[in-house]
């Protein structure tokens, strides 16, 4: 369970930029960095998938009626959490001189999201793999950078143990005592 | 999930860990060991704090109890990294034993505690003192939360990961222990 696999079909185009310049990262790295390029790009190609991951649920939610409301949220508020850090950590890539990885044109999900149950599963699954990626990450990172997958880290946590309260999980099943930790 | 470190810790707690000490902490920087002294010392306090909570409300010790397993799990992974903060402060384990005794047990009396000046372990599980100790709990999560974070960012590469971890935990304890607060009769 390494990372989402790149499956062999395309797919309608729900990762389009938003148009919405990066925040002030261009000045992150004074001189270029191709370790922390690396790094970075290691977790913006898990931000890809989980946009694209976080769209699918969406899209499996919309038919469900009322009853998937909750869910559908989640979705929304997961895609937007996604697509922002991809803005972020695609403009920290330039800015340490490296050449930001695109996303793929679709990939294989880990779970079929064509249910409340399986939505849920999947954005809590998404956003543990962007924990464990930030996790990673912080392994290896210096500098202020960090501050970025600090709290990429947290927020993934919290969206993963919300998507399981919602589905609702008897406690403590959907608690982790050490987000992101392999 | 016993890693070397782990086992290196334990050792190092019976034979004394002299020399495994200087050996483990050759790749941590005296930041590392400030702010990983200063994380277990927050955690071993929010023990205390979940022991007195627990020992209030039986309604909802279920929950708390969870939250509490998670910082004993906290105290673990710090100390499986940094072996000297097992004996660091040798007295803090048994405080928190001492105050877990009592509270164990089903005894609703509680008169022999020291000190009932203290939030002792007199039950008073209505609505208003349960949103009380939420509160309270929630609080003392996000001061941790706080520290954990600034104590990641102070950290070098090789302590920042498991900190940036526990700032995560408590993050998430605290929207736990609100979303309950906000829902009462949840938890139980």
């Amino acid at each position: 369970m390494a990372t989402m696999r790149a499956a062999a079909t395309t797919s309608t185009d729900t990762t389009g930029s938003t148009g919405s310049a990066p925040p002030a990262t261009a000045t992150a790295f004074p001189t270029p960095d191709p370790r922390a390029a690396e790094t970075l790009s290691a977790v913006l190609a898990v931000e890809h998938a989980a946009m694209y991951g976080a769209a699918s649920a969406g899209g499996a939610l919309a038919p469900l009626g009322a009853a998937a409301g909750p869910a559908r949220e989640l979705a929304r508020a997961a895609y937007a959490a996604h697509r922002q850090l991809r803005d972020t950590l695609t403009g920290l890539v330039l800015a340490a001189g490296g050449n930001p990885p695109a996303a793929l044109p679709a990939y294989e999900l880990p779970v079929d999201p064509h249910s409340v149950e399986g939505a849920l599963a999947l954005l809590a699954d998404l956003d543990e793999r962007t924990a464990a990626a930030s996790f990673d990450a912080l392994g290896s990172l210096t500098g202020p950078v960090r501050e970025i997958l600090v709290d990429a880290l947290a927020q993934a946590a919290l969206r993963a143990q919300r998507a399981r309260l919602t589905a609702g999980e008897q406690l403590p099943a959907p608690l982790r005592a050490l987000p992101g930790h392999p | 999930m016993l890693t070397a470190p782990a086992v290196a810790a334990a050792l190092a707690g019976t034979a004394g860990c002299t020399g495994t000490l200087s050996e483990m902490s050759t790749s941590l920087s005296t930041a590392d060991l400030t702010a990983g002294a200063a994380a277990a010392r927050a955690e071993r306090e929010l023990l205390t704090t979940y022991d007195a909570a627990i020992a209030r409300h039986p309604g909802i010790a279920g929950l708390l109890s969870a939250l509490r397993a998670h910082h004993e799990e906290h105290i673990r992974a710090l100390t499986a990294r940094l072996p000297h903060l097992a004996s660091a402060e040798p007295t803090a384990p048994g405080a928190a034993a001492a105050a877990a005794g009592p509270t164990a047990g089903p005894t609703p009396a509680g008169s022999a505690s020291a000190d009932p000046s203290q939030t002792g372990p007199a039950v008073d599980d209505t609505v208003s003192a349960r949103a009380t100790t939420l509160t309270e709990l929630a609080v003392a999560e996000q001061e941790a939360a706080a520290g954990h974070r600034a104590g990641c960012l102070a950290a070098t590469t090789a302590l920042a990961p498991l900190l940036a971890s526990l700032y995560a935990a408590e993050t998430c304890h605290v929207d736990l222990l609100g979303l309950v607060a906000a829902a009462p009769g949840a938890g139980a």
